[in-house]
């Protein structure tokens, strides 16, 4: 679905700064592989999302001595992230009354990733 | 292993960078990828990928970095290298995404520099082109203008021109311009005046000198006999060359004294070009090659010939020689016609002038010597004035052919009538208005802008700016046939526009503005001396009719018929001209802009005859301003 990649990766950076394989690395493991994307994807992903100033980086260098781009939210992606979790519970709750989802459904896995 | 030039990439480096002189840059992103530890299927990925996104060299560098620390993380989770390839994805949609997503997110500086060397480079390259463009056409004089005017000056038979009798006497006594030849001091009084400056009128007998000057005139009689008999030929005959070689020796020794022929150049100009250092070789050549370089040296000396003659009728009415008197005006009038002969504008000024310096001789006797001409001298004198015609026939040809020589030097030639504005025409035009800028009143200092780089800078845009060949033509041939058309226009009949309104109409064209906004004043300059005209032959009919009947005529009626042919009108209104008796004499005068009979008493007023506005009337005979 349209839009919901950028805000699976704000979801993911609202719990701290994360580097590019990172994001990759936890965006599969914790949707389950419905995000699972082509991983070149996922670096326009945040050079977009940077642009829009949802996104900030900085060069750190890690435990192993190797200089990495981390990625963070700023306050304008958590402001973006809480609309986007509005819409998509809105929509997520449509969709149950439609009788097009059992239970918490795919929406599961956003919504608890928040928690 | 080693880092990918990213962010901290050298600030020389992101400079180069964003001048796309990545070339002049030390080490570049694939260094950094060839000296990683990744395998080379990994390293054709990751630069097939950077390679095809065509971004800035510092942005293929974070890219780089970014992808070969990803790679490796990946391996650090223990991925296999063809997993991880396998999971990245194809390339091409890679580099689609790469590359958008890096363009919008590139810094503001960098689009603003970018932008604005396209903007600049774009620009340079488009005057670069402009310029090549205006160079590329050059002007083709076809039509020999200069030829034109010889031949029409010259094309009367020999024994009808005065020019070959004059011509000895022009040489032996210096009578063009500048030949450093006779001055006449004795026949002219210097006088002080108030404001320090001094005015030269011509000696009378009660001057001193007056002994002086009658020897003056002794001397140069076989001037004085030659202006009174070869001033009854028709035409003058004087050529009138471009090109100074053309002169017969006999005619650049008496028109240009100073001038050697040696002096003279292959090309024809003379020492000098018309505007040598003031534009290039070429523009000048083409210029001096055009009629504005033809000389007038012996035109304005018609004037000096004029005040001998006037001088000369001082002493012929104190030795009461009437015969000689009458001659010497009718001599003076011959010269105005000779001098206007040629058809060009200055020309017809001084023949105007002239024949205003006949005016004034005849006014002076009758006034101060009423009783010295005899009926048939009068009667004479009359016929003579009003037969005057002015005529301006041919007036402005030579200035219209003129312009049309200018254009043909200025513009090039498509064989259909049109053409553009040249490089090279675009300095001649130059060189004519700074020639016309120099040649008003007050000698105007012209623009900063017409400093010779700056107008070589700017000079294309008049390919936008300039009329066009053929338009040019078109407002040239429109704006003659106006001002012929003014020139027969009755000065009581409202004209449509006013001329200084129609000129500046007429300034976009230019050069065409500056030409003719002197041409306006040409109407006036005739309608003041057919004033005068007029009033000269009433006048003389005025005395006549006293010398018959022992008392001045009352009115007009009196007059017209036997003593006068033609009733002369008030050029101002188109009705009878006006005449009064005071003190013993007529008073002859127009009725001025107020249109008011004040009884001939002047306007109070120093400004020119038709200038002047205030109440009063515009007394035309006695003039008493000789």
């Amino acid at each position: 679905m349209r839009g919901a990649g950028p805000t699976a990766v704000m979801q993911l950076l609202s719990s701290g700064e994360m580097y590019g394989y990172e994001i990759v690395e936890s965006l599969e493991k914790r949707s389950k592989g419905v995000f699972e994307l082509g991983q070149s994807t996922l670096y326009p992903m945040l050079y977009n999302l940077e642009s829009k100033g949802l996104v900030t980086s900085r060069e750190k260098k890690a435990e192993n001595g190797r200089k990495r781009r981390y990625y963070r939210l700023t306050t304008s992606g958590k402001k973006k992230l809480e609309t986007d979790r509005e819409q998509w519970t809105a929509i997520m709750q449509g969709m149950k009354a439609l009788g097009l989802t059992r239970g918490n459904g795919g929406s599961g896995s956003l919504a608890g990733a928040n928690t | 292993m080693s880092q990918v030039r990213s962010a901290n990439i050298s600030f020389g480096d992101r400079i180069l960078d964003r001048m796309k002189l990545q070339f002049l840059a030390d080490g570049d992103w694939e260094t950094g990828l060839s000296d990683s530890s990744l395998p080379q299927e990994v390293q054709v990925v990751i630069r097939n990928v950077v390679s095809q996104t065509g971004l800035l060299r510092f942005e293929k560098a974070e890219i780089a970095q970014e992808l070969i620390n990803h790679f490796q993380d990946g391996r650090d989770r223990d991925r296999s290298w063809e997993s991880l390839v396998a999971d990245f994805g194809k390339i091409d949609v890679a580099v689609s995404l790469f590359r958008s997503s890096k363009l919008r997110n590139r810094p503001m500086s960098v689009k603003a520099f970018r932008g604005s060397f396209y903007v600049f480079g774009g620009g340079l390259l488009g005057y670069l082109l402009l310029q090549l463009f205006f160079h590329s056409a050059k002007p083709n004089p076809s039509v020999d203008y200069g030829a034109m005017l010889n031949a029409e000056v010259t094309s009367a038979p020999v024994e009808q021109q005065a020019w070959p009798h004059y011509r000895d006497l022009w040489i032996k006594y210096g009578l063009s311009e500048g030949a450093g030849g006779d001055s006449f001091d004795e026949l002219y009084v210097k006088e002080e005046g108030s404001d320090g400056g001094h005015t030269i009128t011509e000696i009378r007998s009660s001057d001193e000198g007056w002994d002086k000057a009658v020897a003056k005139l002794e001397s140069i009689k076989d001037l004085l006999d030659a202006w009174r008999k070869y001033s009854k030929l028709p035409h003058l005959g004087t050529p009138l060359h471009v090109d100074k070689r053309k002169y017969s020796d006999a005619d650049l020794k008496a028109l240009f004294p100073q001038l050697k022929r040696e002096d003279i150049r292959n090309n024809g100009l003379s020492e000098f070009g018309f505007a040598d250092g003031l534009i290039s070789n070429e523009a000048d050549e083409l210029l001096s090659g055009s009629t504005i370089s033809i000389l007038l040296p012996h035109v304005q000396q018609f004037r000096e010939a004029a005040r001998i003659l006037h001088v000369d009728t001082r002493l012929a009415i104190t030795q009461g020689d009437r015969k000689r008197a009458v001659d010497n005006i009718k001599a003076i009038h011959g010269l105005a016609r000779q001098a206007g002969d040629a058809p060009i504008f200055v020309c017809t000024l001084v023949g105007y002038a002239v024949h205003g310096i006949a005016f004034g001789v005849t006014e002076e006797v009758m006034v101060e010597h009423p009783d010295f001409f005899d009926e048939e001298h009068l009667f004479e004198l009359q016929q003579q004035a009003a037969n005057l015609e002015f005529s301006d026939s041919h007036s402005l040809s030579f200035e219209q052919n003129f312009a049309m020589d200018l254009i043909q030097r200025i513009y090039s030639d498509d064989g259909n009538g049109d053409g553009r504005i040249t490089a090279v025409g675009a300095e001649v035009q130059h060189a004519v208005t700074n020639f016309l800028y120099q040649m008003s009143p007050g000698g105007e200092e012209l623009p900063w802008y017409h400093d010779s780089y700056v107008r070589a800078a700017i000079a294309p845009v008049d390919l936008f700016l300039a009329p066009s060949r053929r338009e040019m033509v078109a407002m040239l041939e429109d704006t003659y046939e106006n001002l012929r058309e003014r020139m027969k226009h009755p000065m009581w009949e409202p004209e449509e526009t006013d001329w200084e309104e129609y000129v500046n109409t007429q300034e976009e064209s230019g050069l065409l503005g500056s030409l003719i906004v002197g041409l306006g004043h040409a109407k006036n300059a005739r309608e003041v001396k057919l004033a005068y005209r007029d009033a000269v032959a009433l006048a003389l009919a005025c005395h006549r009719y006293k010398k018959a009947n022992g008392k001045w005529p009352e009115s007009l009626d009196q007059l017209t018929g036997k003593w006068l042919t033609d009733t002369p009108i008030d050029r101002l209104n188109g009705k009878p001209l006006n005449f009064t008796i005071k003190d013993d004499a007529p008073v002859i005068y127009s009725l001025g802009h107020d249109g008011d009979d004040d009884g001939g008493v002047n306007t109070n007023s120093d400004a020119p005859w038709l200038d002047q506005n205030g109440d009063g009337d515009w007394v035309v005979w006695p003039q008493a301003d000789m």
